[in-house]
């Protein structure tokens, strides 16, 4: 168990450097350099001041030494500087990561919370009115573009109703506020940011759920457990949710990735601060560091994601899990 | 008087050719059932694989509704009952399940899997465990079993924690459906011995459920014989084997294999020549055994014989005895 863990850790390294390395050679191929921004404003700027731009950041060396450069500093967990205000890299992600984390885990939290009950007792009332009504209801969200409902809600409950902020994450006196009354003010801002995310994210677990529980719905010892004289809450929570989870929880390991990586378009229309934002104007800058620390931050969260899926799939079920039993 | 009662039970199921089709037919897996099942003896049910054997046993379970048709229980129609009022029922009338791999829940330990109807019956927790090891020990199991998983038992240990799980609450009735067929002789016995000490010791009622004729025999005091969804005799045990009425119960009873002639050379073997075309056809009113029948008569095809008495409490469904 514990060596399969670790044989499952070490295979990681091999698939990082992989990962990295095809991020690095798109990224570089893509046309533009990091130094236009500063050079392209100015057209008067001599040659050598191009090159020695080019110089202090390393880009005139061949890319193969531009990504064992790179690799060295990240083995000391160095991401480097930012292309464009020098700052640490990992400064600015630190400052980013909070927001987009607490909107992610919030919603992820909400899709949670609905959509198990929702695909639960879809498959206990199977094709029932109920049923019907979450289909449509789930797949709406699932097919809405984001960016039209988020404009919509932020029409009616901002303009029309005047009840929540815009836009932003904070007030302008935010600074005043006593404890309470930022906390308030940040929920009444992230409010519609974490519905809409939840929303458009409740498709994909329900309708998981849906299935796997139907499919357990099915089996024999469900019909043992009725037959028990047990109640039905008990055979659908007990017995069958028990068995039904294990595909979520796949689910779940996937998208821990996703906690970290903002969402581009909610992120702009919001105006709120966070990764996809940052990870955005990397890009359009070419801001190599930025882009190459979000993609490797982003790829190993997404191969750890899985390992703990795995793992929890272990614990999960006494049938993988191996040594002896008490 | 009859513990559990049987009254014309009927179990359609339709079926669609494909998936354009817009003809559907519907089989008769249970058709016009009516059986008693006296308190404390045992009722023996024999017939041939996809008969509705187990299907009727799921709908004495109430675990499928029939389609037409009443079951009593101690004088009580219970089909019609809501599942919430027949729930305190469920602990007098228990089931063994056929399948043993697929019957367990294979999250929870042996132990669990036996306490459970006891926690439903709201049984008291430091009884149950002493109830527990009492049920495994009878069933033939050591105690080091109590904290294993079904995964890690053999199909015949599975099957004993089903039957100690059905014994668990001291139902009134039993159904045992294929309980004893996956086990090894010597269990089988075993498991027999016990559930003919209980049911002196208690007045258990069993329905049994078996395609082991010669055990059939041994604990049944009635028999009925199944075929296709319809029950072709029925009487006490040494009625139907000394004197089978039936052709289908001869054929069945011949073909049990016997040390005296083997089954090569008997000219009168059961060859089954079933033809579902004509089975799933809705024209087809005459008796379902007609096709495999040693003496058909022409009236076979018009119609389904109904059940006759023909000695005391021997009953059949074949013309020959109009």
């Amino acid at each position: 168990m514990l060596t399969l863990f670790l044989r499952r850790l070490f295979m990681l390294i091999p698939l990082l450097i992989g990962i990295s390395l095809i991020s690095f050679l798109v990224i570089h191929c893509a046309p533009g350099k990091p130094t236009d921004m500063q050079l392209q404003l100015n057209q008067k700027v001599s040659l050598q001041v191009r090159e020695r731009l080019e110089k202090l950041y390393g880009l005139d060396k061949p890319l193969m030494t531009q990504y064992v450069m790179w690799v060295k500093r990240l083995i000391r967990l160095d991401f480097g500087n930012s292309f464009i205000d020098n700052r640490p890299v990992i400064d600015k992600i630190k400052e980013r990561i909070p927001i987009t984390l607490t909107i992610n885990i919030l919603s992820l939290m909400l899709i949670l919370i609905i959509a198990v009950p929702i695909g639960v007792l879809s498959a206990v009332y199977q094709e029932s009115l109920f049923d019907r009504a979450m289909t449509v209801f789930v797949f709406i969200g699932f097919a809405m573009p984001t960016f039209w409902l988020a404009l919509l809600l932020m029409k009616f409950f901002s303009v029309t109703l005047q009840l929540l902020p815009v836009s932003g994450i904070t007030s302008i006196d935010f600074e005043n506020y006593s404890f309470m009354g930022k906390v308030i003010d940040y929920s009444r801002h992230l409010f519609l940011p974490i519905i809409i995310s939840a929303f458009t994210g409740l498709a994909g677990l329900s309708r998981y759920m849906r299935t796997s529980m139907i499919h357990v719905l099915q089996q024999d010892y469900i019909r043992t457990a009725k037959a028990k004289g047990l109640t039905m809450a008990k055979v659908y929570f007990y017995h069958a949710l028990k068995n039904a989870l294990l595909p979520v929880i796949t689910i779940l390991g996937m998208s821990i990735p996703g906690l970290i990586a903002g969402s581009v378009i909610a992120e702009s229309i919001f105006a709120i601060p966070g990764m996809g934002k940052l990870y955005y104007d990397a890009v359009m800058s070419r801001d190599y560091a930025v882009i190459m620390a979000i993609l490797v931050i982003g790829a190993f969260l997404t191969l750890m994601g899985n390992l703990l899926a795995d793992l929890a799939y272990f614990i999960a079920d006494p049938r993988i899990r191996v040594g002896p039993c008490e | 008087m009859a513990i559990l009662t049987l009254k014309d039970i009927t179990k359609k199921y339709l079926f669609k050719n494909s998936f354009f089709s817009f003809y559907s037919g519907e089989i008769k897996a249970v058709d016009g059932v009516c059986l008693e099942l006296e308190e404390g003896k045992t009722l023996g049910l024999v017939g041939e694989s996809g008969c509705g054997k187990s299907t009727l046993a799921n709908i004495i379970l109430k675990l499928i509704e029939p389609t037409t048709g009443e079951v009593f229980f101690n004088g009580k129609e219970i089909t019609q009952v809501r599942e919430k009022e027949f729930r305190p029922l469920r602990r007098q009338i228990q089931i063994v399940f056929q399948d043993p791999y697929s019957s367990l829940s294979l999250r929870l330990r042996v132990k669990d899997i036996i306490a459970e109807p006891l926690e439903a019956c709201l049984m008291e927790k430091n009884k149950i465990l002493e109830r527990v090891k009492e049920l495994i020990a009878q069933v033939g199991l050591g105690q080091e079993y109590l904290v294993r998983f079904p995964h890690q038992l053999s199909g015949g240990q599975r099957q004993r924690v089903g039957i100690a799980r059905a014994l668990a609450t001291s139902p009134r009735v039993l159904v045992l459906d294929e309980a004893v067929s996956s086990l090894d002789l010597s269990t089988q016995a075993q498991i027999i011995n016990l559930l003919i000490r209980l049911q002196e010791q208690y007045k258990l009622s069993y329905l049994f459920i078996a395609h082991d004729l010669s055990l059939v025999r041994f604990v049944s005091d009635t028999v009925a014989v199944m075929y296709k969804g319809i029950i072709f005799e029925k009487g006490p045990t040494e009625m139907i084997y000394d004197n089978p009425a039936h052709p289908y119960t001869k054929l069945l009873l011949n073909s049990i294999p016997s040390f005296e002639k083997s089954l090569k050379n008997r000219k009168d073997r059961y060859m089954i020549k079933q033809d579902f075309s004509l089975n799933k056809s809705e024209k087809f009113f005459g008796c379902s055994f007609y096709q495999n029948c040693p003496k058909p008569m022409p009236c076979c095809e018009k119609q389904m014989p109904g059940l006759k008495e023909i000695g005391k409490n021997h009953f059949v469904s074949c013309f020959c005895y109009e």
